[in-house]
């Protein structure tokens, strides 16, 4: 999960401002946008081969939440 | 000429466009990381009328990007054409746009690659738009230039046409 959290942070245009864990609610995030979200999806893919499509991403809340969903798969 | 495809539609610009060019040009938070635009509307209008010119000679390509239900978004760009290779520019999406940002850019690229002929695009991006870097970089595109202020890439029609499919996968 730790290293799941770094990398989504890397995906962020300032990821040194930030403070992620698992609970953050990551569309409340001032620098989240849509180009973030499309830069998550790739990682998942690169990281954990795993596809997690626009719509699968809208219906997560959290950090957590996400991962959660990449571990289902 | 109209592209239309994946729920977005992408149209030549025209003179009627300038004032939605203004408003993305003019936007504070979109207008960090691109060169300075005058608050002149006329100024924007016989840009475009200079611009319609190059169009008619098939020298560059401006398109504005809707929704399907006609909602203007944002503009995409294709110019200063050399033999096999395009630049790619003028990539300013309003934030409601959404994801439909992403699916222009591959849209445009494809019809530059596909029906144009082209078999390279070139493109600079700002070091400081830290998150436009990161998707470009997605692509795996090739660095050939860089200096204090922008990087410059250059990414080939195989390339960009195995990406495309993943991309497009993800952002259903």
């Amino acid at each position: 999960m730790e290293n799941f959290i770094e990398k989504f942070k890397e995906q962020f245009e300032d990821p040194q401002m930030l403070d992620i864990n698992h609970g953050t609610i990551f569309k409340d995030l001032e620098t989240w946008d849509s180009l973030t979200a499309f830069s998550v999806q790739s990682m998942i893919e690169d990281e954990y081969n795993i596809i997690i499509t626009s719509e699968e991403l809208k219906k997560c809340n959290t950090v957590n939440e996400l991962y959660q969903l990449v571990i289902s798969k | 000429m109209t592209i239309e495809k994946s729920n977005i539609k992408l149209s030549l610009i025209e003179e009627a466009d300038a004032e939605f060019i203004l408003s993305l040009r003019l936007n504070e938070r979109l207008q960090r990381y691109i060169s300075k635009t005058g608050s002149d509307l006329s100024l924007q209008i016989a840009w475009i009328r200079d611009y319609k010119i190059r169009e008619r000679k098939g020298e560059e390509y401006y398109f504005k990007c809707q929704d399907l239900d006609g909602n203007d978004l944002g503009t995409t760009r294709i110019y200063n054409f050399r033999g096999d290779t395009f630049e790619l520019g003028s990539w300013i999406f309003a934030p409601s746009a959404g994801s439909n940002a992403i699916i222009a850019d591959i849209l445009t690229k494809e019809y530059a690659f596909e029906n144009l002929g082209f078999n390279f695009c070139t493109f600079d991006v700002r070091k400081l738009n830290k998150t436009v870097l990161n998707y470009h970089r997605k692509y795996d595109p090739e660095i050939v230039f860089e200096n204090d202020l922008d990087i410059g890439f250059r990414l080939s029609k195989p390339v960009f046409l195995k990406k495309k499919e993943k991309f497009l996968q993800l952002l259903k």
